[in-house]
């Protein structure tokens, strides 16, 4: 995966909204960087929904999320149904014939986050000064909602303090329709999105996992598989989905590069290109016994990346993922708890890896409780496993591997606290086990893997 | 009490007092429009059947048992009757469940304790979703005024919910609607913690 993320960061602009800055750049070389960025971008997982849902539907944050992005069965409902939820005024037209052809929200479907935060590792980092305060962490602006009584989306522009740019962030558009199916009441639609899981509709898949939010200032753990972020805003994918009788979910669909700032049509100066088409499928099977809300599923996708241009031989790269989602409510209280477990394959053809066949496993797991819609206390133990390779994973100060290993492990904990919907305290705190493949000495230049424990307060304001 | 059984007196009460009279003049009025069937009483075994069904109409965008919101759909029983509710989620969007309630209380924004037992369809957090169907059977063993409301998060605060009486007459049951929306002077206002917006009336969807 090394050659991938080279090659996508042969973009400086395609980077831009994941730059890890001058930390790193201090320390790294630009093509070392440009991998633990990506990493790294994968390791975050920011953006929520929006106060202008909110606006929109005439319902709480709470109806929709515990804690967001964390959905409840009516987020989960709203969204599978194209956003398209309207009990705020709207201006209507009709055509000649008395058809309606125009439903516009009188209400501006915009709404704002802006994330402070402080980020402090157990042992600063080489070469740098310890605790990070960013102001803003991150900004973004939110659009989206009802288009037409069927067809809706939600576009997250973000703004990156480190880089200074503002990028296309998660975006999913989308048509719904019901029908009945097997005499079951039947909702089936397509997703136009940027990133493989931004239109899932529960927590366990990557792109709205746990963490929700995560340090851009501290390290993380230099290998993830390509689903698991990888991904995001650099390709474009169209899916068809289905709920039948709220049993069972499937979705079907492709994804191909679509990366931001880079010349058009694609040719022998891009990076990282999807060849062809990459199929990505989803299955959910959701069940309820009482209060209790279960959902299982799989979901992954194969992909052939051109190292470099548009003509070459391609590495595969194969995920295949299982996850589970699950709610309890306990009075006003309740628990919800999401987990995944993704194994990828990796075949090298066209080279940058030391090995033609790699492996790379990861599991993450989060127990969230939830104190009303006030307090959420999580713990969150993660772990990464897969095969030894002295080119991907070679040693490094800080982001390198001594042992050759991609393996991490830790547990995050974290306290959060709401006292307005639409405020949010997070205090977290990640402790590795291990670190890119050992507990001491992981880089081979003297570093422990709980030199990057890390401690992140992270402040969100939306409105 | 079965469905369809015979050798009882079934009684389908299709124009109970109020029921014709503010029915029919519903269609015109903007109040909702009671459907007779909805309502099935069988005296012998002092049992009443309520068909109760959540996103009927598009009124309040969904968030509504049928068609009516903010109590303008009465429901009325006897104490000691025996009671079931057919609940059935025809919203096509959102989930939905439903609850008997205290009306004397703030209203929750979420899922209580019912105040009868088992006066709760299931899942009453989640909500049921779209095409699901439930009865809740339950003895009204109480007189008093009480709510039937839809304790998925929110819903209820929105206006989701109908009245539920439990007269300590003899009076044989009875559905009556009221305007849609109509002041409703005994009704306590929403918990202040988790209150509902305010949005303005909702237009016809026109999907």
């Amino acid at each position: 995966m090394l050659a991938l993320y080279l090659i996508l960061a042969a973009s400086p602009r395609s980077l831009s909204l994941k730059d890890d800055g001058p930390a790193h750049r201090d320390v790294m070389s630009a093509m070392a960087r440009s991998y633990v960025n990506r990493q790294t971008a994968g390791w975050r997982a920011y953006a929520v929904h929006t106060p202008a849902f909110a606006r929109q539907t005439g319902l709480a944050c709470s109806s929709c999320h515990t804690h967001y992005p964390e959905l409840t069965a009516t987020g989960r409902a709203f969204k599978l149904n194209g956003y398209v939820y309207l009990r705020s005024d709207s201006l209507q037209g009709r055509n000649p014939e008395g058809q309606q052809n125009l439903l516009l929200n009188r209400t501006v479907p915009l709404s704002f986050m802006v994330q402070t935060s402080y980020t402090s590792t157990r042992k600063a980092q080489p070469g740098t000064k310890n605790g990070t305060l960013f102001l803003p962490d991150q900004l973004s602006l939110f659009t989206g909602g009802e288009v037409t009584p069927h067809v809706g989306g939600f576009l997250q522009l973000t703004f990156d303090p480190q880089s200074g740019h503002i990028g296309v962030d998660n975006t999913d558009f989308r048509y719904a329709n019901h029908t009945t199916v097997f005499g079951q009441h039947t909702t089936f639609g397509l997703s136009l999105n940027n990133n493989p899981t931004v239109q899932d509709l529960w927590n366990s898949t990557p792109a709205w996992g746990f963490p929700y939010g995560s340090s851009a200032a501290a390290p993380g753990p230099a290998a993830s598989t390509l689903i698991d972020g990888n991904l995001a805003q650099q390709v474009a994918g169209l899916t068809g989905y289905a709920m039948v009788g709220n049993k069972v979910y499937l979705e079907f669909g492709g994804y191909t590069s679509a990366p931001l700032g880079l010349n058009r049509p694609l040719d022998s100066t891009a990076a990282g290109v999807v060849r062809g088409i990459a199929p990505y499928w989803r299955l959910a099977v959701p069940m309820t016994f009482g209060n209790q809300y279960l959902s299982i599923g799989t979901y992954g996708m194969t992909t052939q990346v051109y190292p470099a241009g548009v003509a070459a031989p391609t590495n595969r790269f194969t995920d295949l993922a299982a996850d589970l989602s699950y709610f309890l409510p306990i009075g006003a209280n309740s628990v919800t708890a999401e987990a995944t477990l993704i194994h990828e394959w990796q075949r090298w053809d066209a080279g940058g890896s030391a090995n033609l066949r790699n492996t790379l496993t990861t599991f993450r797991f989060d127990a969230m409780y939830h104190l009303g819609h006030r307090y959420a206390f999580t713990v969150a133990p993660f772990v990464t496993t897969g095969t030894a390779d002295t080119l991907l994973y070679a040693p490094g100060v800080m982001t390198g591997s001594r042992t050759a290993l991609p393996n991490s492990s830790g547990l995050i904990a974290e306290v959060d606290v709401m006292p307005w919907q639409n405020l949010r305290l997070q205090l977290q705190y990640t402790a590795y086990r291990n670190f890119n493949g050992a507990t001491t000495n992981y880089d081979g230049f003297g570093r422990n893997a709980s030199h990057n424990n890390t401690l992140y307060f992270l402040t969100w304001l939306l409105f | 009490m079965k469905h369809g059984s015979s050798g009882r007196l079934v009684v389908s009460l299709l124009a109970l007092a109020g029921l014709t009279a503010q029915g029919l003049a519903a269609q015109t009025q903007g109040v909702v429009a009671v459907d007779p069937t909805w309502l099935r009483v069988d005296s012998a075994s002092r049992s009443a059947e309520f068909t109760l069904i959540a996103g009927l109409t598009p009124a309040n965008a969904g968030m509504n048992f049928n068609g009516a919101t903010a109590g303008a759909v009465r429901f009325s029983v006897p104490v000691g009757w025996h009671v079931v509710l057919h609940f059935r989620n025809a919203d096509p969007n959102l989930p939905h469940s439903a609850e008997v309630i205290p009306a004397d209380t703030a209203l929750p924004t979420g899922a209580v304790p019912p105040v009868f037992v088992h006066a709760a369809t299931g899942q009453m957090v989640q909500g049921l979703p779209s095409g699901a169907h439930e009865d809740v059977r339950f003895i009204a063993e109480k007189a008093g005024a009480y709510l039937i409301g839809c304790p998925v998060q929110g819903h209820g605060s929105l206006g989701m919910w109908i009245r539920f009486d439990v007269t300590p007459t003899i009076a044989p049951p009875t559905v009556t609607a009221a305007k849609q929306g109509a002041p409703q002077a005994d009704r306590p206002a929403p918990a202040a913690a988790q209150g509902p917006l305010v949005v303005s009336p909702p237009p016809p969807h026109g999907s």
